[in-house]
């Protein structure tokens, strides 16, 4: 027994002078990357939610990865090697992103990750990805806390200080001076009110009412039952397919026959299913159009739709394109590709992907311009001036 | 059996002229599990904490020797969580093990914890050391109305509440832009210790949190150890078996409820202030019933009232999850069945052992 | 005015809750186990609504069918979940983590058969604004379907009570949720007692999940929240009665729709555990029920 215990505090002994030493030379261990690449293949990680109340979002993100890594490695791979994505399931919840992302910092096969989707899961994973060093692409996670967090943090999301005005200047254009406003109760949703309404009542519109709801909420009437009582021009949804969906059916279901105006969110072929004819003549900013004859568009449109049996939402385009922009990147670094090159490279990103000519600022933010689209004939096309 | 001598001195202690035979049934139903003088496989307390911190400090220094690591952060990551866990574990073990109530809500504990944690020291700049105590005391504080309502109602009814009551507080953290909303509070700073920050200790930044947890979690295991053999411990073991008697016999029914919880969410209200300073960050997630329901799972299938019980189970619903994660990676498949086979776990072990892995058979 | 068309929406949207919960508190009542997976059952039977609207049934067989569906899914949880558990007499706690496990194996076993996408059914029953009343200008109105769920809610509930008042089998239930073992005393099967009432329970979800499917949009999450909002029905109407069930859910309806529309959207939800709560409190045995004695 006692020599178990001088044994222990001997050990403890040396162990803790250790740690001391090891201090200063700790943190180039945790940061040791450069074999970052090895054999023939490089693997990219993907935490995001893949199920739960998110999965939607995750699973988009997934698609467009997987469709561009099979063209990737189809004609020929990155510099000979093939590409292959690994995932880890968060379900948004922020313990389990941090969890993934610590699993794909340790694993030095991983190039760079994508993901997480909600913005809390997100800055959940910001420090460990920066401790790592480990590149991480995101094609959602909206949240002002994020920007500049990390130089290895790099965000195509949509910006609501872009998209809120662009919305409030399609209505605008249309005449629709006094507007409710319908957002979740989510970083998303209460980012992009905020800038609608700026913009809106600098303008010299009004926004009459923002109605907040849950990202899981069904039912809409109370909120409205609200809307319909200040008899607004024009309604603005902030949301996602499911509940804007919803939302718009239960507003043509309980007469509110005004102009619809939707964010990028609604841009998939789900809110169409779900509202049902009701979508009819709704508009939404969109990152790309699918009817756009524009030869990359067309082949993701088809290729989508035959593996995956739906049109590609503006989260798979994204992702899409951001899958090329790594493989780019690292097409770029050659043969010293490690994570370190990999993340100069993306600095450098000039790509002209089917959502635009991706470009990253100074705060790693991809800044650029949006589409106004609108819904006929339960298609997205571009929008009548 | 000397356990048994000790208790029946302690019970004897209160109450004067108690009928022989209701002693005697009494102290048979009081007995202590048996083994828990013996902790973990046949060794004592002491040498199982001994041999715990020696496998610990090697995992946690052993890269500060080899030239190339050897542990990868992950495992360290994935040994902080358990060792959170199991202090939540051990925290509910109070209401869930001790006084027999199934609590839904304690991940609003931990989230009081770590919501406290983090205003403290964003808004008034306080020291990490000094919110821990200040946050489980607001924690212990929002226990009063729980406790209170679990003198009234019991059972079924009592798990509603307590899940009402987790479910209410996550929404005033999403409906209040002070608590950051649905998104959190990001950034919060990495707390030091003698002039020392707790990312700096060791080779991978989380060794100091590994310590930590790992010396509460211990302290906690001695503490309870000791209630048991207490006065409170008998009283608390009184109140789950028969409250009626124990009432009869002149405990103070109420004080010890009462008593169990605020120990309880204390306890909880400690591992939501290091969660929130180990990952800097703090979220309404901390606060789901997904949350409460995970730590309760770890007493039951660990085994109630069981100290190892509640520390392996929440080793076991850690590690396992992250086990299958790599499995699923292994044979491709398209969706993590981590959660699918929780369920099958669930329903398994409470139809092969309903008293979990580590409990007292009596207790099913 | 608007308060008014708050409280009519609210009741509307109620009558979904009280079928929900009466589904609920006919187990508890009986059986004595907080069955989690109701939610679950919910779900599925959502599911093979769509799956055979899809197919182009028409809508009231379709709906039958699944409640068809419904019931065999809750009596396949019985048999296989809680029945070694009866046997063994250990049905408290372990029942209850139990039923925690199914409800989660449900629910990610559907995520991983249906996908994690919302699906919305076909258009099957006419939506139409019927207006009830007009005061100065505004008009009153209730939806169809909406009238159609409340309608079949009340009709499901004379016809349970029918059942429990008239029958042999439906008085051997009131008798069990008395005394279970008394009536195995006095000859009663009640494992086959045990039987007819998840049938009835998961009939009475899976109705739920079609006329909710039918108005909103489904996925396998849905049965997490209806669920627990169906529990806390049960509760605050009073655990074992149908009445109260009934008027338990008209109350939280109501008491959600006007949080919203008055007070603040984003304790809509937190509102139902409020009034639960303090129900509980104030009157442990709901608003017409009768004390119930157990331990989980």
């Amino acid at each position: 027994m006692k020599k178990i215990r001088i044994l222990a505090l001997a050990l403890a002994a040396t162990m803790v002078t250790a740690s001391v030493t090891g201090c200063g030379s700790g943190s180039s261990l945790g940061s040791a990357s450069t074999a970052a690449v090895s054999g023939g293949t490089i693997k990219i990680g993907l935490v995001a939610p893949l199920s739960g109340d998110s999965g939607v979002m995750g699973e988009s993100q997934q698609h467009g990865y997987e469709l561009a890594i099979n063209e990737i490695n189809a004609a020929g791979g990155v510099n000979g090697k093939k590409l292959e994505l690994t995932t880890y399931d968060d379900q948004g919840d922020p313990q389990k992103a941090a969890s993934g992302a610590q699993k794909f910092a340790d694993d030095e096969s991983i190039l760079a990750i994508g993901g997480s989707c909600n913005s809390s899961a997100t800055l959940a994973m910001a420090p460990i990805i920066d401790a790592a060093g480990l590149p991480d692409l995101v094609v959602s996670s909206s949240s002002p806390a994020l920007t500049g967090c990390s130089d290895y943090f790099f965000r195509m999301a949509v910006q609501d200080n872009a998209v809120g005005p662009q919305m409030a200047q399609a209505l605008l254009d249309r005449g629709k001076k006094n507007i409710v406003v319908f957002y979740p109760n989510n970083d998303y949703g209460t980012g992009l009110n905020t800038n609608l309404k700026n913009y809106m009542e600098q303008k010299g519109g009004k926004v009459l009412n923002s109605l907040t709801y849950l990202a899981t909420d069904q039912d809409f009437t109370a909120q409205i039952t609200t809307a319909k009582s200040l008899n607004p021009d024009a309604i603005a949804l902030c949301g996602t397919p499911a509940d804007s969906g919803l939302i718009i059916k239960q507003l043509k279901q309980n007469g509110v026959n005004v102009p619809i105006i939707g964010g990028t969110g609604l841009y998939n072929s789900k809110t169409v299913e779900i509202a049902g004819d009701s979508c009819e003549g709704i508009y939404v900013i969109g990152v790309y159009v699918a009817n756009n004859p524009d030869q990359k568009v067309q082949d993701l449109v088809k290729k989508f739709q035959e593996k995956y049996g739906s049109v590609p939402d503006g989260f798979a385009a994204l992702a899409y394109d951001q899958m090329y922009v790594i493989a780019e990147a690292a097409k770029k670094a050659g043969d010293k590709l490690s994570r370190d090159t990999l993340k100069d490279a993306l600095k450098e990103t000039n790509y002209n992907g089917v959502t635009g000519t991706v470009k990253f600022d100074s705060n790693n933010d991809w800044v650029r311009d949006y589409l106004t689209l609108a819904v006929k004939g339960g298609n997205f096309v571009m929008a009548d001036k | 059996m000397k356990n048994d001598s000790a208790a029946s001195e302690v019970l004897t202690a209160g109450i004067e002229s108690v009928p022989a035979d209701v002693l005697t049934n009494t102290k048979k139903k009081f007995a202590l599990p048996e083994g828990n003088s013996k902790w973990f496989f046949g060794t004592s307390g002491k040498t199982t904490f001994i041999g715990a911190a020696i496998f610990l400090l090697a995992i946690c220094f052993l890269d500060s020797f080899t030239p190339v690591k050897v542990i990868p952060a992950y495992v360290k990551h994935i040994l902080v969580s358990c060792l959170i866990y199991a202090i939540l574990a051990l925290g509910l073990n109070f209401v869930s093990g001790y006084i027999g109530q199934t609590s839904l809500g304690h991940a609003a504990f931990f989230g009081i914890g770590a919501y406290g944690t983090a205003v403290l020291m964003k808004y008034s700049g306080m020291n990490f050391w000094l919110t821990i105590p200040v946050a489980a005391c607001i924690a212990a504080l929002a226990a009063l109305p729980l406790a209170a309502s679990a003198l009234r109602v019991k059972g079924s009814f009592l798990v509603v509440i307590t899940y009402g009551f987790g479910e209410v507080l996550r929404y005033v953290a999403i409906n209040t832009d002070s608590l950051g909303g649905s998104s959190g509070i990001p950034g919060i700073k990495v707390p030091t210790i003698f002039g020392i920050k707790m990312s700096k200790i060791g080779p991978t930044g989380k060794e100091g949190y590994l310590i930590l947890c790992f010396l509460i979690v211990a302290l906690l295991a001695f503490f309870m150890n000791r209630i048991e053999k207490s006065r409170t411990g008998y009283a608390f073991a009184a109140i789950r078996e028969d409250e009626i008697a124990a009432v009869a016999m002149g405990i103070h029914t109420k004080y010890y409820k009462i008593l169990a919880f605020v120990i309880s969410a204390f306890i909880c209200s400690i591992a939501g202030s290091i969660q929130v300073a180990y990952s800097s960050f703090v979220s309404p997630e901390l606060l789901t019933s997904t949350q409460s329901i995970l730590i309760l799972t770890m007493v039951i299938v660990g085994g109630r009232r069981s100290i190892k019980g509640a520390i392996l189970g929440a080793g076991l619903m850690t590690i396992l999850p992250e086990i299958l994660h790599s499995l699923k990676d292994a044979i491709g498949l398209s969706f993590d069945p981590w959660y699918i086979l929780y369920g099958l776990i669930l329903v398994i072990v409470m139809r092969v052992r309903p008293q979990g892995f580590w409990g007292n058979s009596s207790d099913a | 005015m608007d308060f008014v068309q708050q409280v009519i929406n609210g009741l509307a949207q109620g009558g979904i809750y009280s079928l929900i919960a009466i589904g609920w508190t006919t187990v508890f009542g009986i059986v004595g186990v907080m069955n989690w997976t109701h939610g679950e059952v919910y779900m599925l039977g959502a599911f093979a609504g769509y799956f055979l609207c899809i197919m182009g049934m028409p809508f009231v067989p379709a709906l039958l069918l699944s409640m068809l569906i419904g019931s065999g899914i809750a009596m396949a949880i019985d048999e296989f979940g809680y029945k070694p558990l009866r046997k063994k007499g250990k049905m408290a706690v372990a029942g209850f983590i139990t039923a925690l496990g199914l409800s989660t194996f449900l629910r990610y076993g559907a995520n991983a058969v249906f996908t994690p996408n919302p699906r919305a059914y076909p258009d099957v029953i006419d939506y139409q604004l019927i207006p009830i009343l007009t005061v100065g200008g505004k008009t009153l109105t209730i939806s169809s379907i909406h009238l159609t769920i409340l309608a079949g809610t009340m009709l499901i509930m004379v016809l349970l009570e029918l059942f429990i008042r008239r029958t042999i089998t439906g008085k051997a239930m009131l008798a069990a949720s008395q005394d279970m073992q008394t009536l195995g005393l006095m000859g009663a099967n009640s494992e086959v007692l045990i039987k007819v009432t998840f049938a009835i329970s998961g009939a009475l979800g899976a109705a739920a999940g079609v006329f909710v499917g039918t108005i909103y949009a489904i996925n396998p999450m849905m049965g997490a929240l209806a669920g627990l909002k169906g529990w806390a029905v049960a509760i605050l109407g009073g655990i074992g009665s149908i009445t109260g069930s009934l008027i338990g859910g008209l109350i939280l309806g109501v008491a959600e729709n006007l949080t919203a529309g008055f007070i603040s959207t984003g304790y809509k939800d937190a509102i139902g555990f409020i009034i639960m709560i303090a129900v509980l409190l104030i009157k442990p045995t709901g608003l017409l029920g009768f004390k119930f004695d157990e331990k989980v």
